[in-house]
């Protein structure tokens, strides 16, 4: 702590953290409720249009927003806080959203039928649903704490002073490493320190869920006069965090011209993304199956160490990730990794390999043991078993982990950032530099792109496997 | 004097700090049947899972045709190279295989070539009378269909020692029967060893060929 100025630092980093995390746990955990437990006309549509914003570059909101707010009315601290905080919300909104819909679904539902014999739907919500959860909220609490204290991107745009930004200035613009590196000690030691005891928590009770095969049919609980209240409330989240500020990209980035000019700035970072993503996500399915395996069939003690590590990388600020591998592997000999683009895709398994490991295993355990004991007895070797029983059998827990790892890898902005070797960046990096003094409709443009290519991606692969399974 | 297809010598199993097995010995001469009889709890899948390797005992030892295969705590050969077959309580077929891929899984692990797996599961489906259903799942099947699948599939590696826990409890008397002398015939035709968990003593009267195990 040299000065005012990075005590100011710290209070706007944790501030800004703990606003966004409360706001979005309070409100993400209680719509996630809603709509898993009660009796909500268009659930499906509502639910997706909530997701949408995780899955893009964290700084498509935010130019959207400033765009529809106006860029000129951010013009001091607290009205870069307050951008800062709505964009924030909606990107993070869908942890939350998400973590509490996998809780709920892994409730085994014999507890609440058990108590639905004595207590009215409501009580039993309340007494036995929601404690059983409570774990999952403070999942969320904690996921969206770290992840908007290291989001380097929202206050850039927003001028907001927070350790990400500072650190990625002093490293970019007077490429002083070491005072970067210092900057971002502090979020790592507040980040560790949230990080024990809830690692020490959750792997105590073992609450992860790990049932997630039940059918969890009990029918939507009736809201009677809060129904319509609380239907027009998801409507409009549905419309502010997804309708208005993606509309506004489209509607923005809508001539030929745009297009062009985007295509031409911007078409060989899309090919590279999709490049790093296609590979990062392809090692990572590889490895989280691996690790996965091992843990469900307990083959080295312990292995509950991996995932805590891997979630300790995610939770790091993408920019802090990024330094420390900087340190890591600038050196002489490992020149050839540093100077290419697997430092990228190293980058990408560091941060998101906690998603397919965890997916896979979730989906793991959802198979009898007694299927591969039976093999076994049988006299079927390991690999055997593995290749045609344990992976045929997960494929589609393989697939979603894919899918998660690629989409993650996409969007990255602020680990990519400071990471990628001269020439090689992706789109999202491109983008966010061409900002600065691009045309706003190539920049829309380049964001829809952004936004339409990892589906039209996905819908290309899964056409060439059609093809060629009859 | 016979073989012993089974021996268990003073053996002690202990689960999660309880004794579940204390100094059990019998012994099963080759091409006998055996019942283990006992109520629930009482460690019949135990001495099964025993048998098969997924458990070691603590103390004492377990031979299969007089090899030592686990003794004091050690797995000295694994669950793979025993050579054992199995019907399992719940029956583990595996659900993404059809009937016909259940069989020809379990001969290939065996090294058989493809011409004489055809036969073999060919031959077998036909003997349980299931070679019409050869290309559905196992969830496209009747309980009693499921349950000569599992049987099928123990059968056609041509065991010489079979495993069975509580194969039939699901089903009601008839079928159980029916079946009970299906698996008869079977074992005189092959002559192979079995060791058959059940509650229910009259099934066990009907297969025993040897004084039963009773676990209390
Ligand atoms: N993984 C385990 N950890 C601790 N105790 C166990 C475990 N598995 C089984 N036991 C205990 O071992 C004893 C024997 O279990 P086992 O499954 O062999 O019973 P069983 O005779 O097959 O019963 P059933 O007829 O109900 O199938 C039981 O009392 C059970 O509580
Ligand atoms: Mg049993």
């Amino acid at each position: 702590m040299r000065s005012r100025e990075e005590w100011q630092l710290l209070g706007n980093s944790l501030f800004l953290g703990l606003t966004v995390s409360f706001l979005a746990t309070l409100m993400g955990s209680f719509t996630g409720i809603v709509l898993f437990k009660c009796d909500i006309p268009f659930k499906v549509p509502l639910a997706l249009s909530l997701f949408v914003p995780i899955f893009l570059p964290p700084y498509i909101p935010a130019i959207s927003w400033m765009d529809i707010i106006g860029a000129n009315w951010i013009d001091n601290q607290w009205a870069g806080f307050l951008g800062s905080v709505l964009c924030l919300l909606n990107i993070y909104f869908p942890v939350p959203l998400g973590i509490s819909m996998l809780f709920l679904a892994s409730v085994n539902p014999r507890y609440e039928e058990a108590a639905r014999l004595i207590y009215p739907q409501r009580e039993v919500i309340k007494r036995i649903t929601i404690p059983l959860v409570m774990p999952g909220f403070l999942l969320s609490f904690f996921l969206v704490f770290v992840l908007s204290v290291g989001n380097f991107n929202v206050p850039s745009l927003f001028r907001l002073k927070v350790y990400p930004v500072e650190s990625f200035t002093v490293f970019s613009a007077f490429y002083d490493f070491e005072r970067a590196i210092a900057l971002s000690i502090p979020l790592v030691i507040i980040i560790l320190m949230l990080f024990i005891p809830l690692s020490l928590f959750l792997l105590k009770k073992s609450c992860i869920p790990l049932s997630l095969g039940f059918k969890n049919v009990s029918k939507g609980l009736d809201l009677g006069r809060f129904k319509w209240p609380i239907f027009t409330f998801l409507l409009l989240l549905s419309f502010v965090f997804c309708i208005l500020p993606l509309g506004n990209i489209v509607f923005d980035s809508l001539s030929l011209d745009a297009y062009r000019l985007a295509f031409s700035r911007g078409g060989d970072a899309i090919m590279r993304s999709l490049f790093y993503s296609f590979f990062s996500a392809s090692i990572m399915a590889f490895f989280g199956f691996l690790i996965a395996y091992a843990k469900d069939f307990k083959i080295f003690p312990h292995l509950s160490v991996i995932d805590a590590i891997l979630l300790f990388l995610f939770s790091l600020p993408g920019n802090c990730l990024a330094l420390g591998l900087i340190d890591l592997w600038n050196r002489e000999y490992t020149g050839m990794v540093y100077g290419s683009f697997m430092i990228i895709v190293l980058g990408f398994i560091s941060r998101y390999a906690i998603f397919s490991s965890t997916i896979i295993y979730l989906w793991l355990s959802l198979i009898p043991k007694v299927l591969d004991e039976a093999a076994r007895v049988f006299g079927v070797r390991v690999i055997k078993r593995i290749l045609f029983i344990q992976v045929p059998l997960s494929k589609m827990g393989i697939l979603a982990s894919w899918m998660i790892s690629f989409i993650f890898c996409f969007r990255d902005t602020d680990l990519v950032m400071p990471l990628y070797p001269p020439g090689l960046e992706p789109v999202t990096v491109r983008t966010f530099t061409l900002m600065a003094n691009g045309r706003s409709d190539m920049i829309a443009a380049l964001c829809t792109m952004t936004m339409v290519v990892p589906l039209l991606f996905f819908v290309l692969i899964y056409q060439a496997f059609r093809v060629r399974r009859p | 004097m016979k073989k012993e297809a089974i021996a268990f010598r003073a053996v002690t199993t202990i689960l999660s700090g309880e004794i579940v097995l204390k100094d059990i010995s019998f012994s099963l001469p080759e091409g006998e049947r055996l019942v283990i009889l006992g109520p629930s709890g009482c460690g019949k899948t135990t001495i099964l899972r025993l048998i098969c390797g997924f458990l070691t005992p603590v103390k004492g030892s377990i031979s299969i045709f007089g090899q030592v295969v686990s003794k004091d705590g050690k797995c000295l050969v694994p669950t793979e190279k025993r050579g054992l077959s199995m019907v399992f309580q719940d029956l583990a077929l595996w659900p993404h295989m059809s009937v016909w891929e259940n069989l020809d899984f379990v001969l290939k692990a065996k090294g058989l070539l493809q011409k004489r797996r055809k036969n073999e599961i060919k031959k077998m489906l036909e003997l349980v009378g299931l070679l019409p259903f050869k290309d559905r799942r196992p969830h496209e099947l009747s309980g009693g269909q499921q349950q000569r699948v599992a049987l099928a599939r123990a059968l056609v590696v041509r065991p010489r020692l079979l495993l069975l826990d509580e194969p039939f409890s699901s089903l009601h008397k008839a079928l159980k029967m029916e079946l009970c002398s299906e698996l008869l015939a079977f074992q005189e035709r092959y002559g192979f060893s079995m060791i058959h968990v059940t509650h229910d003593e009259e099934e066990a009267r009907v297969l025993a060929s040897v004084p039963f195990l009773s676990l209390s």
